[in-house]
């Protein structure tokens, strides 16, 4: 039995360096798709605004891409590195899934991403928009085998134990598992709702600035009309991933997100304190009766939540992280929702682009989507504890025997680094929008067949930079 | 079935020593430029086959993570420092090439970042090696070893600069086809002092191999004398090919040969080693998971395997062309 220091340790290592990796596929995904939509205007109206949103964008997205790509490998490693038992235990089921993963979206990813970024010029335009269409396919064929892999760790189904080994049985229910069903479209939305505020915002701020408005404008309208679309949708879809796999699946870590330890509250809690050592919450701020609404749909309000105490300490996730996460997950989802109809409403009334008010709160919404994915990430992760696998194998049963000092080690090297590029990152976004982006081309088109939309140059001032 | 997804994953360990070995050793290869000009030449013959080089690895972890796991679960962490230093080198290196790549000439930090990062992820790999071929203390089927193992007396010390060594090589000779000109002629001369120093070193590697190794090294019956026996000609071959090659067109031979040493060396170390995974007492069958798994991974490859060359072949050949600045033709650029 390894000591609980290793393992929790092991636990910080995994859950920081895979915050940090998710940061830049909940942009980079979405924003592949953007590329798309995009460059296919491009094509299909050869109006050059939208070369002109292609080209800033795919500026934007190739350093996060690197980052995802390169912060995600050390992920995979990380798997045998810290989790040696783990990864014996659960290769024979899960490693197939992430080698698909590898087969059919890194090396198409990696395939086409050249030709994406540097192709102009020496491939046709056709070559260039089915080389954006390769990349963004293979982000979300990346995030559906990511999902399948996490999900059957949620709900494992398809398999046999021989000898404290995992080994499959039927290769479909392992990766359409019950979780992976409703999460994987939740998934997929989040990345894309996490893309259109931080395209919608960078809008936001060039209007705020006065600086390439019709790139700005068009920028902002897609973003938003990306996010009222999908929002509805999302709502509906996050729900039925509470419903149908959280509370049908796995009862502590609905109860932990409710945040109860006692039996008996009806009202639904916005904020608590717990003490998790007492078994208690220290402070409780709850909207009476609606707990039993929001989880049972009983509109009585009379079923109260069930609480932590029906079950053994020993198999209780954390509350508070489980809890937070949720409730930031949920704030999150809701607030993006008002900003979204706000927008609607805006736009019907033709004030979208010049209500300051408004856009300085699309402006602060940049960060938005990250912030709920990765809080829902973290939901979804802490309140599986202490399992790795629900219900079969536990965290410390899955540890590699390594000493303290190395993990520590190897820890604070990557949080020096990771820190130091996140920075990096920021400041490299900073610079490139406060260059703004190129200005318009003044023939539209370097193929000869759509060069007669003649000379259209951009009406913003040269940014001086 | 082992056999079979064994050397499936054996020639992504070969891809990937051949593919990110070179762009790895093109990094190594700017700590020693002062030119930024021919720095930035070097960097943008990285820029747009890192990414799609370093798949190669991911492929040759999960391909050993499923289809042997239980020596995936003792390599890596008997392995661990060596293998972090080497994942977080990879990482700033792989963002150091975009944000060089995206500043005019070669930025002073972020370009000797890239060049850093290269030369420890290329020192890791060989302390990597080295470690893996001096064996892992396995017992029941765990990791029991020490967090020092992998220098293995030292011996992963010798085989770290080995692959530093063997890299930079190749990173030269794959310039001598990207690069035109006088940049051409310094590689070509870099590429052959390079070959000598190449095999100054491999020699040693080689001869201190049965001493520091707890493995069985073994080479009865002709199925093992003869492919190593092999493996010796192709090797010394390709060594002369770049040697007299280098400098005469057509430029890609050298690069060739060099990527024929590589597979002459794994060859050589496969054959002696079989069927030790992670040596001493980790063997490719004991290893593998179970026959619904092999399977499954087998099929995959074999519908999936020849899609994935097509594309990443054309990939290389959009960009085959000797080096020039990026066009971007149709920008009136206020950049």
């Amino acid at each position: 039995m390894a000591s609980t220091t290793l393992i929790d340790l092991s636990r910080w290592q995994f859950a920081t360096t895979a915050a940090f990796h998710m940061t830049f596929p909940a942009l980079s995904v979405g924003l592949a798709i953007f590329l798309v939509i995009c460059y296919a205007s491009y094509c299909a109206t050869g109006k050059p605004i939208y070369l002109q949103l292609f080209r800033f964008w795919r500026k934007i997205f190739a350093v996060g891409f690197a980052l995802g790509i390169v912060a995600g490998i050390v992920l995979t490693f990380e798997l045998g590195l810290n989790w040696g038992n783990y990864a014996q235990a659960v290769g024979p089921v899960l490693g197939p899934i992430i080698c698909l993963e590898a087969l059919t979206a890194f090396f198409l990813e990696a395939g086409f991403i050249g030709i994406l970024l540097y192709g102009e010029g020496r491939v046709s335009r056709t070559v260039t928009m089915v080389a954006t269409c390769m990349v963004a396919l293979g982000a979300l064929l990346s995030t559906a085998w990511i999902l399948s892999a996490n999900s059957w760790m949620q709900t494992p189904t398809g398999y046999q134990e021989v000898g404290g080994q995992f080994q499959p049985t039927d290769w479909v229910k392992v990766i359409f598992n019950p979780a992976f069903n409703w999460r994987f479209p939740h998934m997929v939305l989040a990345v894309l709702v996490s893309s259109a505020w931080f395209v919608a915002a960078i809008g936001a701020y060039y209007l705020l600035k006065h600086r390439f408005v019709p790139f700005a404008k068009k920028t902002m309208s897609i973003g938003l009309l990306a996010a009222a679309l999908l929002l509805p949708i999302q709502l509906y879809v996050g729900g039925s991933t509470a419903a149908d796999v959280t509370v049908a699946y796995q009862p502590e870590k609905i109860t932990a997100a409710e945040g109860n330890f006692a039996n008996g509250n009806t009202g639904w809690n916005v904020a608590v304190v717990p003490d998790q050592s007492q078994q208690r919450d220290l402070f409780q701020l709850a909207i009476p009766h609606a707990g039993s609404v929001f989880v049972f749909h009983n509109f009585s309000g009379t079923t109260p939540v069930p609480g932590l105490d029906s079950f053994p300490t020993a198999n209780q996730p954390p509350v508070w992280p489980t809890f937070w996460g949720f409730k930031i997950m949920i704030f999150g989802a809701w607030s993006m929702f008002a900003l979204a109809f706000i927008a609607v409403v805006m736009r019907i009334r033709r004030r979208l682009y010049t209500e300051r008010w408004f856009l300085r709160l699309v402006l602060w919404a940049m960060p938005a989507g990250v912030i709920t994915t990765i809080a829902g990430w973290v939901l979804s992760e802490t309140g599986r504890q202490p399992w790795l696998v629900y219900g079969k194998l536990l965290a410390s049963d899955s540890v590699s025997s390594l000493s303290s000092g190395e993990v520590i080690a190897s820890m604070v090297v990557f949080w020096v680094v990771y820190l130091a590029m996140f920075g990096a990152w920021i400041r490299q976004i900073a610079k490139e929008v406060r260059k703004g982006p190129d200005a318009l081309p003044p023939v539209a088109d370097p193929e000869p067949a759509v060069a007669g939309l003649g000379p259209v140059v951009s009406p913003a001032a040269p940014s001086g930079a | 079935m082992p056999f079979f997804w064994m050397s499936v994953v054996m020639l992504a360990l070969l891809a990937y020593v051949i593919l990110d070995g070179y762009d790895l050793g093109i990094g190594v290869l700017t700590l020693a430029g002062r030119d930024p000009d021919r720095n930035r030449a070097m960097l943008e013959v990285v820029g747009n086959v890192w990414d799609g080089n370093e798949s190669w690895l991911i492929l040759l972890a999960m391909g050993l993570w499923a289809g042997m796991p239980d020596a995936y679960a003792t390599a890596l962490p008997g392995l661990y420092l060596p293998l972090c230093a080497m994942l977080v080198a990879l990482v700033f290196r792989g963002f150091a090439v975009e944000m060089t790549l995206h500043r005019p000439g070669f930025d002073r930090f972020w370009g000797r970042l890239f060049g850093l990062g290269s030369l420890i992820a290329a020192f890791a790999q060989g302390l990597l090696f080295g470690g893996l071929l001096s064996g892992v203390t396995v017992v029941g089927g765990r990791f029991a070893g020490g967090t020092w193992d992998f220098l293995g007396h030292g011996y992963g010390v010798l085989t770290g600069c080995a692959v530093v060594l063997l890299y930079a090589w190749a990173g030269a000779a794959q310039l001598q086809a990207k690069l035109s000109g006088a940049e051409r002629q310094r590689m070509v001369s870099l590429t052959r002092g390079l070959t000598l120093a190449v095999v100054a070193v491999s020699l040693p590697c080689a001869g201190l191999l049965p001493v520091a190794t707890s493995a069985h090294l073994r080479l009865d019956g002709v199925g093992r004398w003869l492919p190593f026996a092999y493996a010796l000609v192709i090797a010394v071959g390709a060594f002369a090919i770049v040697y007299r090659r280098s400098g005469r067109a057509p430029h890609h031979v050298p690069f060739f040969a060099v990527a024929a040493a590589e597979t002459a060396g794994l060859l050589a170390v496969v054959v002696l080693y079989y069927p030790q995974l992670v040596p001493p007492s980790v063997t490719l069958y004991s290893a593998a998971a179970g026959p619904a798994t092999l399977k499954f991974l087998i099929v995959m490859i074999a519908i999936l395997g020849p899609v994935t060359v097509a594309y990443g072949i054309y990939s290389h050949w959009v960009f085959r062309a000797v080096h020039r600045s990026t066009p971007e033709p149709e920008l009136e650029g206020n950049h």
